[in-house]
């Protein structure tokens, strides 16, 4: 079987090497850089509670860097950390205007061109912001004036899931190597110091922590097993999930903690979990079918529905929890192999990521295939979608400052 | 395949474990059961490994062809008559970074591969390698990853008898001289599609197509390629049900016959082997048809995915053969952690018979391999028990390989065949480790697990009136993996109450010893911190009681995951410790301190010794005993690849004479 042949032509920017030992070099370059002024958060800056309200302003600091761009945690400003893999960039876009008010051009600090920035989650303060750079096996800490602040390397790094309320970031692996240790990273986030922990099973590649803080979730791309891990004993607990094989890529937890909800890569399901039943070894409730290559799925804020991307059919795919039935399958412009899903605080909009190139690749660089990718904006209450941002070749995932729990 | 006859291996055990067991026989008398001359020397030339040191015998009673190979898990081979002799060698890497090299030391008819290295020439491969002959001269050059992605090529400037490859190119250029990268999970491949004479340079990407290079320049010999599109012939693989295709690995054939290079495709959600027929030969091509799954008489070949096709004319009667190297996709990997090697050949109809899913057959059990050795069988002769991670065959627990010794030969010497399985709990990642704790003068078992701590069996006893080894081999077992361990082994039943659990984290591995000289066995427990928790017998030799001393004992951190083992290796009468850990190799201590209050200090590690090393793979455990009689101790260890590898002493010194001590108070 073929598909038509999708004509495209840009090309790669010449390639540069990033410099071993780059880190401090990369770093004072990024403050030398034009309109990167102003120094940075020292690399133990650690995150702490909001104390400008809902917004998380904090009183002293500036929230309009010297050339104008909005700090991440820049008061009644909401802003979307976007990866664009294939450009080695991290792209931030104004959830309001919907303008790119920043691009974090990873070369221009050392990194390759196959740098690959895949999975990003942002402080609730705002004031910092994590990446993996699947091409680079680390993870980078951002903080809110866009400057590269700590990393921490782990062969594979994947995805990325904040402890709530806690200071631990969980990576999980990504599928750049034949075959990855089979263990979780666990980063402190104030030092960036790793330490991995055995999940057992090969490919862990989901990651998500439960809204209490209390377990930690991933699951196999290989073998249908989730696992949780105790956040206070880090002991391990294997999940069976019954049916065909799943390739579970990502879970999300409804606000309340009640469901967990895990997209089948190959089945083609959102298996539904009961976390209420049992936080540790949760059972399958049960399966939805939404679609082949069934990407990252999210509960709404109101845990009403949860949208998710169907890269096989490019539709994003909205279920009702109450019942979980189908209720609506977005489709159209800009909507084409559509990766994460990330709401508004208020729930009125989602910003859809679209790799807008053939499904599954968004591990790895096509030059001349489907363009620019692009965010979707969608109003929720209508489906109707209200913007489409071209953000570059194959954008994958995109993080906000998360409400607060 | 040789092994010693069993008077002079019984010799060389009584000689070395005799103490042992009189040491445990004698509890309470304070001897640790060790002794001999001490100093032994660690400045020799440290160990080396033998794949084929002592013959094994599988479940039906046939040889492994390599015993001691140490289990693949990941194998992704190439075969090239690198020496020139007329038939292929074969190339297999396993591990990231690092290639192993067989011999092909019999004919092109039939060949017969024999390991020679795990690190071929100590070449830097990354996570994928391909020997090509780049240049036209007629000697191949190896190309491989250099991290991250990019294609680095090694030249032969030795000779096809002697190659010595060295770094040539960095990175295989464009015509603009820039880097073409290849994702790393990936491996591509060189042909010359068009009978040009110029080489086409073809990438597979993870979502199922073809990024396309074409020669158009050589630079110092090496050729330069020019992209000609991301979209190579229109090909876009499809899965069963959509486009979801991840890390993959390709080969041209003429598979058709038609004289044109044909495609097989291999990745992560394909169970099968993808055939693109190339329908058009010489000087064109047209591979615009339809990816068809190779067949079997039964069906489609079907594994657990990520298949990586090598075509190759094994017997040579001008029909392609087809090993495939299954790394394990989408599919349950597990099913073929042990199984992962296939050889198929190609009948005259077309379809493919499969000759052998283990192509390089040794000792394999999945992956994470524990080894322990004892007599459970009674017959004076040592037997190996094995431990993986997770049974390949009932996904749902671990489970325990028992390998018994026994006589052969003339000259009676020493084999192991795979006699029994064991599942004794339901658990993952069995680490066992015996020992006399009841009194009874028979070896009971201690089996660490991945979450489940450590859990405490007594031996009941031979479940069967014979004393030796096992009247017939369990060859039901892979059909029966249920099959009555009794009948070949002694029973174990769970001592409740006993079991030892951790304070904290996974991966319990334990190792047990009198280290406190009250002549009870205490027990040392390594874990995936790489720290050692110590738990004293304070019991009784019938009723042995555990106490936890410490969970930092002697602030030893190997890293991760300690795998330890107490064996008096510098015969002074005092157990050390030797500890593998995930990174691989082996850390010793030697006990500096007293039969009663023992004190460990670290020594470096094995490679830090002048002349000494011991290449354990990852997450090994060394377990030092002289298996094969000539009265200097080997080293067993499991590994991550499910195996079992063996290292002779090279010139370390470790006599058996000077007492293994290993403390388990079980050997003849």
């Amino acid at each position: 079987m073929k598909l038509g042949v999708r004509h495209a032509a840009s090309s790669l920017a010449p390639p540069s090497r990033r410099r071993r030992g780059f880190l401090p070099a990369a770093v004072v370059l990024a403050f030398l850089l034009p309109g990167c002024g102003g120094a940075a958060a020292p690399v133990g800056d650690a995150p702490g509670p909001v104390p400008g309200g809902a917004d998380g302003a904090r009183p002293g600091v500036a929230s309009v860097l010297p050339d104008g761009v909005p700090a991440l945690d820049a008061p009644g400003r909401h802003l979307l950390v976007v990866c664009v893999q294939d450009e080695a960039q991290v792209a931030i876009v104004d959830m309001d205007s919907y303008e790119v008010v920043h691009r974090i051009h990873l070369q221009e600090l050392g990194y390759s061109e196959r740098a690959q920035p895949h999975h990003a989650v942002v402080e609730p303060d705002g004031s910092h912001f994590y990446v993996t750079l699947i091409g680079e096996n680390r993870v980078l800490k951002f903080d809110r004036k866009y400057q590269v602040v700590g990393e921490a390397p782990m062969q594979a790094a994947g995805m990325l899931a904040l402890e709530k309320g806690g200071a631990r970031l969980f990576v999980s692996r990504s599928m750049s190597a034949v075959n990855p240790p089979q263990r979780i990273g666990i980063v402190q986030r104030s030092t960036m110091e790793i330490e991995e922990l055995d999940i057992f099973f090969a490919q862990p590649h989901a990651m998500v922590v439960d809204p209490e803080g209390r377990y930690a979730y991933t699951a196999s791309l290989g073998v249908n097993q989730a696992a949780s891990v105790d956040l206070d004993t880090e002991r391990v607990t294997l999940v069976e999930l019954e049916g065909p094989n799943h390739v579970i890529v990502q879970f999300a937890i409804s606000p309340d903690g009640r469901w967990m909800a895990g997209s089948g890569e190959m089945s083609g399901e959102l298996v539904v979990l009961d976390l209420a039943a049992d936080r540790a070894n949760p059972p399958v409730a049960l399966r939805v079918p939404v679609g082949h290559m069934a990407f990252d799925p999210t509960f709404s804020p109101d845990g009403r529905q949860v949208w998710v991307p169907v890269k096989h059919t490019d539709e994003v795919v909205v279920l009702e929890t109450e019942g979980w039935q189908e209720v609506r399958r977005i489709a159209g412009r800009g909507i084409d192999a559509p990766h994460q899903v990330v709401f508004s605080r208020d729930g009125a909009l989602a910003f859809v990521s679209n790799n807008n190139k053939n499904p599954h690749a968004m591990h790895g660089p096509v030059e001349d295939d489907g363009g620019d990718g692009a965010v979707v904006v969608v109003d929720t209450a209508s489906g109707e979608i209200v913007e489409v941002v071209r953000l570059g070749r194959n954008v994958t995932g995109i993080g906000t400052r998360p409400r607060m729990p | 395949m040789s092994g010693p006859g069993v008077a002079s291996l019984v010799r060389a055990l009584g000689v070395a474990l005799l103490p042992v067991l009189l040491a445990t026989a004698c509890a309470g008398a304070g001897a640790p059961g060790v002794a001999g001359p001490s100093g032994a020397g660690m400045d020799g030339a440290g160990f080396e490994r033998d794949v084929y040191a002592l013959s094994v015998l599988d479940e039906h009673g046939e040889p492994y062809t390599h015993p001691f190979l140490g289990g693949l898990v990941v194998p992704r081979p190439q075969f090239v008559d690198l020496d020139g002799d007329g038939d292929p060698d074969l190339f297999l890497q396993e591990r990231s970074g690092e290639l192993m090299y067989f011999e092909n030391t019999g004919t092109a008819e039939a060949p017969r591969f024999e390991w020679r290295t795990d690190r071929f020439g100590d070449l830097p491969v990354g996570e994928w390698f391909v020997f090509h002959d780049l240049t036209g001269d007629g000697r191949y050059e190896l190309m491989s990853e250099l991290p991250y992605s990019y294609i680095r090529v090694f030249r032969n400037e030795g000779t096809p008898e002697a190659p010595r490859f060295e770094p040539a190119l960095d990175s295989i250029r464009d015509v603009d001289g820039r880097p073409i990268f290849s994702d790393r999970q990936n491996i591509p491949q060189l042909v010359d599609l068009d009978c040009s004479g110029t080489l086409d340079l073809l990438l597979g990407r993870i979502d199922g197509m073809i990024t396309h290079y074409r020669e158009e320049a050589r630079v110092d010999g090496f050729p330069r390629f020019r992209k000609v599109t991301d979209r190579f012939e229109n090909i876009e693989i499809i899965g069963q049900i959509g486009s979801m295709h991840g890390a993959n690995a390709m080969a041209f054939i003429d598979w058709t016959g038609n004289g044109a290079q044909d495609l097989l495709w291999g990745d992560f959600f394909e169970p099968s082997v993808l055939l693109i027929a190339n329908r058009q030969p010489c000087p064109g091509y047209d591979l615009d048809t339809p990816p068809e799954p190779l067949r079997t008489p039964e069906g489609n070949l079907l594994t657990s995915g990520h298949n990586v096709p090598v075509p190759v004319d094994l017997d040579g009667d001008g029909r392609t053969d087809l090993v495939v190297g299954v790394l394990g996709g989408a599919f349950n990997p597990v099913l073929t952690a042990s199984n992962n090697l296939h050889h198929y050949r190609r009948g005259e109809d077309g379809l493919f018979r499969k000759m052998t899913e283990r192509f390089l057959d040794g000792i394999d059990v999945g992956s994470e391999s524990i080894v322990e050795v004892g007599d459970l069988t009674g017959n004076g002769l040592p037997d190996l028990v094995v431990g993986n991670k997770i049974d390949p065959v009932e996904n749902r627990t671990a489970r325990l390989y028992l390998f018994a010794g026994e006589a052969t030969g003339p000259d009676g010497a020493l084999a192991f065949r795979l006699a029994d399985t064991l599942s004794l709990a339901p658990a993952f990642h069995y680490a066992p480790a015996m020992g006399d704790l009841f009194g009874s003068g028979r070896a009971d078992l201690l089996l660490g697990t991945w979450n489940d701590g450590v859990r405490v069996y007594r031996n009941t006893g031979h479940a069967h009136s014979a004393a030796g080894p096992a009247a017939e081999p369990a060859a039901q077992l892979a059909a029966d993996p249920a099959a009555d361990p009794a009948a070949a082994f002694p029973g174990f039943e769970e001592v409740p109450g006993l079991t030892l659990d951790l304070t904290r984290g996974s991966h319990a591995v334990p190792a047990l010893g009198d280290l406190t000289g009250n002549g009870l066995l205490d027990v040392v427990v390594g874990r995936s911190s790489g720290q050692l928790t110590l738990f004293r017998n304070v019991g009784t030799r019938e009723e042995p009681a555990f106490e936890r001393v410490t969970d930092e004992m002697g602030d030893i951190n190997v890293g991760r995951r300690s795998a330890p083992y107490l064996a008096d290796v510098t015969g002074d009468g005092l157990l050390d410790l030797l500890v593998g850990r995930e990174e691989g190799g082996a850390l010793l201590f030697r006990n500096v301190g007293t039969r009663e209050a023992p004190e460990f200090e670290a020594v470096p590690e094995f490679e830090a010794v002048p002349g000494f090393e011991l290449p354990l793979f990852d997450l090994g455990r060394p377990v030092p005993v002289d298996l094969t009689g000539d009265g200097r101790l080997e080293v067993v260890s499991g590994a991550n690849t499910g195996g079992v590898l063996l290292f002779r002493d090279g010139g370390a010194g470790w006599s058996a004479g000077q007492g293994v001590g290993t403390g388990t108070g079980n050997k003849p």
